[in-house]
């Protein structure tokens, strides 16, 4: 095992129509990103001086141990970092909720299906490097193709219905300490249709889009000649983060946990399949594992039509451990009770007629069958942290954030861990353990360098450039589009608010000084309006959405931003940086 | 029906409470516990009603539910009216409801009798639409009766806005009021009462939402800085999801009047005897079961009481939430499907059910009432005729055993 390692070992990029100014992901939980010149992150950075929407590039750091290793490390000559992105996407086989998920059936349909040649569906730069501090822009372009490289390939004509071409994956680049930072497409999707008919969320034939992943990996090279290799790591490319100070009520990070948790990889959690409960058990503090869902809860109420008060909690009462007596008991209950359990995934209304929560859409609730999972549940280790808690069992300590591990959860607790139909970063595929190495819980198997063409298969002891994301919707917009609510029965659910925004808040207006004009009350003022589309019919083709998947391909670049700001002497989450004009009508061409 | 004006009431309570410029505290405060009692006397005859409903996903058990949640929210808000007003409110003793009967000092020639009945379309609309009627305009309560909910809290307006100054207190009272304790998503908001518009705004909250005097497309709240979304129910695009504050379909008095209405679609009930007495039953276990629901019920509300007492230990979230969401539902289930009459099929009935009797004769611990409801599941047959009960026994007594030692340190 190396001693040094990359962090975070996935790292998440994603799109922006702006060709040169991004921002850093943020690096804290529930953080805003950071600004490559290190000024504080303002509404004016989610986009260019022409209003394009910048990218957010993923850093990744390297790590021996706790300490970070940088150009500023004594003794490093320097660092350089290979990475090779890929977007496997047309090739593979299409997105079907959870069918797949335990490997495909023999009649499972492909994208594509009749395209012969499968690595032509492929778009594959082949592998960039970098070193040095302030480096590059890098592109990983199709008019720089390694030499020797045999697997490049891009998509060739115009693409409709922008009229543009994907010729890039994006960029490296470096920053002032020599640490990577990896940028994604521009968010360019079409086909060579010039129809551009998108016909469902997730598989379009000849469609393509310009998300990719693939290994990072770099060599410390000593001023003493020798060199050494860090562990790979991961780079995925995603959709723009529209709140990004709202979190997903299950996160990337407590889905890949909790398979880590299950499969052994913490025993005082769960012992060779026995989880610890009880009083001699595991106690979950409630600071870092039972309060940032609560707050999770609370926050959605600015990003979807859910009513505040049940939602608010006074972490006081919650957060007191009982000691001899024990008063809060009965309000621990009341959201244990709440809460869909294991194997409810199925269930809206419980036995004493509460709706069971997250009031989200599951991972299957489009497909009738013996899958079928209607809606969104805590992941096993989380309902097992809230259950520990409701009876008791809990500490209430300060959590030190720092280190490699702080950084992983961070950014990982920033994407979306459910539900996966197919989600926003990454699929179920994220929970399939076959993809990790065993020792090291959140990091991929990489398969070694290659000289192409890619591998059209599944090797999970090998993961491949594009092997992550190939599961997601084609193109991504489409999915995003319509996954804003959901009707199942007689409700209509919502799906990931904290990603996707689906009812936000507005700044107040400014007033218009017109003393002699009666001033009208207007009932709206402060009140929640769709992100997209309409609000006052769930059934209409528009609610909350685009009527036609196409329009997000034309226009999801424009859409506003949720941000925590001062209004009114009050914080709250308000839209900014919307360029897209509101109301708006598509012209229908 | 309005009474007819050649009928002469004796100067009760309401004469005093309108005919006079300067009203005695204490008439306030009788009033503002009168308003509580008539709150909470409609809760467990929803509740029995509720529970008698099998299918918790139907429309009737829903609305009722909401309903039966929103009055506990009323009754919250009442209560903390009648500790600003420098009293405590009382639960107990002879402020407990008695069924069947009229709600407290209503005029039983224009107001339902109101009992515990086993749900059916009628029950909701000659009890329970009748209960949450409008009021009629103008007519203001006589004597020592009133004719709508509405009219009490009509007088109760008319007086406080005569009391000359203010009469609500935060500080040197008995009480303590409560704003932590209306959980869930139902609507309405409790408010801590300091003066006559923080009274008036909570007033309106709860006349509002019982009878629904807004106009349908104005929200209740006109223009609220956030969280206009405030309640999931069924909209006017014919779906269910979010909607803008309370609107007039959402009184309690259409959402029964739409249940009663679908008389075609009501689920199946439980076949439980209307207004029970235990002392008729046969079935011993029947007895014992209702015995040690009236007996959870009565210390429950000791301890309900208590959580209004500044200074005191607040038995709310370790006692009283528990008891009420983890064990009565579960007791009244498991009455529900205990037939009343030796030899009987709880398939058939008539089954027992709650009588909600205050029991000060004989006070019995927790730990008492936790062993006997021990001993209730241990006599329990395996048989799959006895599921349900056995289902809700041990969960009831799951619940029990959970508030046993708080309430040990409580002294209950």
């Amino acid at each position: 095992m190396p001693d040094y390692k990359i962090y975070p070992p996935i790292g998440i990029a994603r799109v922006g129509n702006a060709p040169d100014k991004f921002y850093i992901g943020p690096e804290t939980y529930r953080g805003l990103p950071t600004n490559p010149d290190g000024n504080p992150f303002t509404q004016d950075d989610f986009r260019d001086g022409q209003g394009r929407m910048c990218r957010q590039a993923a850093r990744f750091h390297i790590f021996h141990g706790d300490e970070e290793v940088s150009l500023n490390t004594p003794g490093v000559k320097s660092i350089t970092w290979t990475v090779h992105m890929a977007n496997k996407k047309a090739s593979w086989y299409e997105f079907a909720t959870n069918e797949g998920e335990q490997g495909y059936a023999s009649n499972h349909p492909l994208r594509n299906a009749h395209v012969e040649n499968r690595h032509s569906l492929i778009i594959d730069p082949g592998p960039r490097q970098i070193s040095g501090a302030h480096a590059g822009p890098v592109p990983m372009d199709r008019h720089t193709i390694p030499e020797g490289y045999k697997g490049a390939n891009f998509p060739e004509g115009i693409l409709y219905p922008n009229r543009e071409r994907i010729d890039t994956l994006g960029e490296l680049r470096t920053d002032e300490s020599g640490r990577l930072l990896v940028l994604g497409g521009l968010g360019i999707s079409g086909t060579e249709d010039e129809n551009a008919v998108i016909k469902q969320y997730a598989n379009n034939d000849g469609w393509w889009d310009d998300t990719a992943d693939g290994r990072v990996s770099a060599v410390i090279e000593w001023e003493n000649g020798s060199s050494k290799p860090a562990e790979t790591a991961w780079v995925s490319v995603a959709p723009p983060s529209y709140a990004p100070e709202i979190a997903n009520l299950v996160t990337l990070w407590d889905t890949i946990f909790d398979s880590a948790v299950r499969a052994g990889h913490y025993p005082r959690i769960n012992d060779q399949g026995i989880w610890q409960s009880g009083p001699h058990g595991y106690k979950p503090n409630f600071q870092s594992e039972i309060k940032p869902l609560l707050e999770r809860a609370t926050t959605y109420t600015w990003v979807a039509a859910i009513p505040p008060k049940p939602h608010s909690f006074d972490m006081e009462m919650l957060g007191a451990v009982p000691n001899k007596e024990d008063h809060y008991r009965g309000l621990r209950n009341w959201i244990l009770d709440i809460l869909r359990p294991p194997a409810d995934e199925n269930t809206i209304i419980s036995g004493r007629g509460a709706t069971m929560m997250p009031y989200l859409a599951g991972d299957n609730c489009l497909i009738d069958g013996t899958l079928t999972s209607n809606f969104l549940r805590l992941t096993d280790t989380q309902f097992f942290f809230v259950q520990q808690w409701a009876a008791g069992h809990f500490v209430n300590e300060p959590v030190a954030d720092g280190g490699p591990q702080s950084l992983t959860r961070n950014i990982l607790e920033n994407c979306v861990g459910g539900a996966f139909s197919p989600g926003i970063e990454l699929t179920w595929i994220s929970r399939n353990r076959a993809i990790y190495s065993s020792e090291d819980p959140f990091r991929i198997n990489a398969a070694p360098p290659t000289e192409g063409p890619l591998n059209l298969g599944f090797s999970p002891a090998a993961m491949e450039p594009g092997d992550l994301t190939r599961y997601m919707a084609i193109p991504w917009q489409a999915d995003f589009n319509e996954c804003s609510s959901q009707p199942i029965g007689e409700r209509v659910l919502w799906w990931w608010p904290a990603q996707r925004p689906e009812f936000v808040y507005l700044e107040p207006r400014p007033e218009i000084e017109n003393l002699a004009a009666i001033p009208t009350p207007d009932e709206q003022t402060g009140g929640q309006v769709a992100w997209i589309g309409t609000d006052f019919d769930q059934l209409r083709g528009d609610f909350i959405s685009f009527a036609d998947d196409v329009q997000m391909v034309q226009y999801w670049s424009q859409l506003g931003f949720v941000m925590e700001k001062e209004v009114k002497g009050e914080r709250r989450f308000v839209e900014v940086a919307r360029t897209l004009p509101r109301p708006f009508t598509p012209d229908g061409n | 029906m309005a009474p007819s004006a050649t009928e002469s009431y004796p100067p009760g309570l309401f004469d005093r409470l309108t005919s006079t410029t300067s009203p005695a505290i204490k008439d306030l405060q009788e009033a503002a516990q009168l308003a509580l009692q008539v709150e909470f006397t409609t809760i467990p005859v929803y509740l029995s009603a509720l529970y008698s409903i099998s299918d918790t996903e139907s429309h009737a058990y829903q609305t009722l539910r909401s309903v039966a949640m929103e009055e506990m929210f009323h009754v919250n808000q009442a209560a903390n009216i009648v500790v600003a007003l420098g009293a405590l409110p009382k639960f107990t003793g002879d402020a407990v409801p008695v069924y069947p009967g009229y709600l407290p000092k209503a005029n039983p020639k224009t107001t339902p009798m109101v009992g515990l009945f086993r749900a059916s379309p009628d029950v909701f609309s000659n009890v329970f639409a009748a209960i949450e009627s409008p009021a009629q305009y103008g007519a203001p309560p006589q004597g020592d009766n009133y004719d709508s909910i509405a009219q009490l809290y009509g007088a109760l307006i008319t007086a406080v806005n005569a009391y000359p100054g203010n009469p609500f207190r935060t500080t040197d009272v008995p009480g303590r009021q409560r704003t932590n304790i209306y959980l869930g998503k139902f609507g309405g908001n409790v408010n801590e009462v300091v003066d006559k518009e923080s009274f008036h705004a909570a007033v309106n909250e709860i006349v509002e939402q019982g009878e629904g005097t807004v106009p349908p497309e104005k929200p209740l709240v006109p223009v609220e800085s956030f969280g206009t979304y405030n309640h999931y129910g069924k909209r006017t695009d014919g779906t269910y999801g979010p909607i803008l504050g309370t609107p007039y379909e959402m009184s309690h008095f259409l959402k029964f009047r739409e249940v009663a209405l679908d008389s075609g679609n009501f689920p199946p009930t439980l076949p439980i005897i209307s207004n029970p007495d235990s002392s008729v039953y046969t079935n011993p276990r029947a007895r014992r079961l209702a015995d040690s629901f009236d007996h959870h019920y009565s210390l429950m509300l000791r301890a309900f009481e208590a959580a209004f007492k500044a200074g005191a230990p607040d038995p709310y979230f370790s006692v009283v939430l528990s008891i009420m969401h983890r064990v009565l539902p579960h007791l009244s289930r498991a009455l529900m499907s205990t037939p009343a009459f030796a030899g009987g099929d709880g398939s058939v009935g008539p089954n027992a059910a709650p009588a909600w009797l205050y029991r000060s004769d004989i006070k019995r611990t927790f730990e008492e009432l936790t062993q006997e409801l021990e001993g209730e599941v241990n006599q329990l047959s395996t048989s799959s005729r006895e599921s349900a009960l056995n289902t809700h026994l041990k969960a009831a007594l799951a619940g029990d055993k959970e508030i046993l030692m708080a309430a040990e340190a409580l002294g209950l």
